[in-house]
């Protein structure tokens, strides 16, 4: 996002809607992932795009980009995604976006990245990202079972760093994407974890490293009415932080360790909590 | 600097809109952090109230338009979220109310906690349930008033009514609230309705095809209309429509406002134009050797 020197945004196009034809949908009947061919934009690793499909509108991570395809990877959870998943290629989607900060690497020589469920999305973008920079790291997925894994299955073979977990042993190791935490973390010389997923299962993750990493970006999902950071729906309570406009990805020692809903509860469409 | 409106002081003289980033208490904390002498909540309703399906909010390139369809948590989630803005600021804490009769105002006015909130302001830009039509109370002079009156029987708060741009008598709809007992005026809600088409589908880009509009775009209207309000009403008013720097609220300042307000200003500058603005109006007032008071209105004088 650009700003000025005063913090003033002065560039709003990225909020602007605007409609591109889905040129490919691949997947199976557990995801989707969507393709738009949107042209150079400045995209990174945990932004995300307003979807608008037939007047149905949620917000979705980046799952990849080459520079001019984008793609976001859907799993059925509702009304609005499974309207989604169940377009044609040819049809249109209204895109808003890119919105949102990014995943930050900048500073790191030797990542940790652990996805989630369909949290795996911008942690797959991420990973392809550090691979084209040539920057080491380490990826963990979990999922249910191997056809919520297969989407991921696009990185690079050669890497013996990405293990996965399926919850009915289908696929990798049966077990949970934080099994292996605590070794990992001995053995691997890590300087950051990236974390996207369930909430219970980054507050698991955020356990076991203890205070052993200070760098732990952590993506979060809140539901958003707007998506640019007017409407309220997705503030964080007690750190006052709009996930769509300050976040996603926000540092977990810096903000989120005094967010008071983080692994607790969250708000629905009225703004009433949720367990 | 503080400004009396009223009989209610502000600490600074910024204003958050209804609407904007006002549904939890953390959220509305911050706003006044920023800078913000007054925030007023997201309409409450009586009960909580859904509303439109998404996408209810669109920006096009001189603001926003949205149909978020009055959703409400109802007056005691609200409340609750309020406390937290009333505990840990200095800001004023406006209740904004909708209903969909007359009576309901009433009930919804008096539900609000005395001690928790300092003002309510009343959105009668709603539908009128009982008018064949559903047209709005804003539309009508007289419901007006009598909304005026109910609410100001229900409650020992000062009432303030916020009136729609969108009919053409809104000079008298205004005066018939002052002679029910208003404290005071905000000018003006959204702008309207208006609407935006996809090029590639030809759909409406919001659920509900058409919504209020708000930002940059609507600016001189809200302008315009603050100045005649001044000249109609002597109870004070908070200006407000696409204001998102200092020159934009020196000008509504000068039309009449007595304090400005900011919604989608938020979109172009973040939750600090508050503060930006106040700084410069400080830096202003003092190059122009003038009190704040003096610029209430001076358009008019000249």
């Amino acid at each position: 996002m650009k700003r000025n020197n005063t913090g003033y945004i002065v560039n709003i196009d990225n909020k602007i809607e605007k409609s591109y034809k889905l040129v490919e949908i691949a997947g199976n009947t557990a995801q989707k992932t969507l393709y738009f061919r949107i042209g150079k934009r400045d995209i990174s690793p945990g932004n995300f795009f307003m979807l608008n499909y037939n007047c149905a509108q949620k917000p979705f991570s980046v799952s990849g980009y080459d520079g001019d395809v984008v793609g976001f990877t859907i799993q059925d959870r509702g009304e609005c995604s499974q309207k989604m998943i169940n377009a044609k290629a040819g049809e249109y989607f209204g895109l808003t976006g890119p919105l949102g900060n990014n995943f930050d690497l900048s500073k790191s020589k030797n990542a940790l990245l652990i996805g989630g469920g369909i949290g795996s999305a911008p942690i797959k973008f991420l990973a392809e990202t550090l691979v084209k920079k040539n920057i080491n790291f380490s990826a963990f997925f979990g999922a249910r079972s191997v056809d919520f894994l297969k989407y991921l299955f696009d990185l690079d073979k050669k890497r013996d760093r990405i293990k996965y977990y399926t919850d009915d042993g289908t696929y990798g190791a049966k077990g949970f994407v934080t099994d292996d935490l605590d070794e990992a973390l001995r053995t691997g010389n890590f300087d950051a974890i990236c974390l996207c997923g369930p909430e219970k299962m980054m507050v698991k993750a955020i356990e076991i490293v203890g205070g052993r990493i200070k760098n732990i970006q952590i993506s979060m999902e809140r539901y958003m009415k707007c998506g640019v950071g007017l409407c309220g729906s997705c503030v964080l309570d007690d750190i006052s932080a709009r996930v769509c406009e300050d976040g996603p990805v926000f540092s977990y020692f810096d903000t989120i360790v005094n967010c008071r809903e983080f692994g607790k509860y969250h708000r629905d469409g009225l703004g009433i909590i949720e367990n | 600097m503080s400004i009396k409106f009223g009989n209610t002081v502000f600490l600074r003289n910024g204003v958050l809109a209804s609407g904007i980033l006002g549904v939890t208490g953390y959220s509305m904390l911050k706003v006044a952090e920023d800078g913000a002498g007054g925030v007023t909540c997201k309409s409450i309703s009586k009960i909580e109230r859904k509303g439109h399906p998404t996408p209810v909010v669109q920006v096009f390139n001189s603001g926003v338009i949205n149909a978020v369809g009055l959703s409400s948590t109802g007056v005691e989630r609200t409340t609750s979220e309020l406390k937290i803005l009333k505990d840990k600021s200095d800001a004023v804490v406006i209740a904004s109310i909708f209903a969909g009769t007359v009576e309901e105002f009433g009930e919804t006015a008096s539900m609000i906690d005395e001690n928790i909130c300092d003002m309510i302001e009343v959105n009668i830009s709603c539908p009128n349930v009982a008018d064949e039509f559903g047209l709005p109370f804003a539309s009508d002079p007289k419901i007006s008033g009598e909304i005026t009156r109910v609410a100001k029987n229900s409650t020992k708060l000062p009432v303030i009514i916020k009136l729609s741009p969108n009919y053409p008598n809104i000079c008298e709809v205004a005066k018939s609230c002052e002679a029910n007992g208003a404290d005071g005026i905000t000018a003006i809600n959204t702008l309207g309705p208006g609407m935006l088409i996809d090029v590639h589908t030809y759909k409406p880009k919001l659920s509900n095809k058409k919504g209020g509009v708000s930002g940059p775009a609507i600016f001189p209207v809200a302008l315009r209309i603050v100045y005649d309000l001044y000249k109609a009403i002597k109870i004070p008013i908070i200006g407000m429509g696409g204001v998102t720097e200092a020159e934009d609220a020196i000008q509504m300042i000068a039309a009449g406002a007595t304090l400005y307000g900011v919604g989608t200003g938020i979109l172009y500058k973040g939750t600090s134009i508050f503060k930006n603005i106040n700084a410069a109006l400080d830096n202003y007032l003092a190059e122009k050797k003038m009190k704040y008071e003096e610029l209430i209105g001076i358009a008019h004088r000249i």
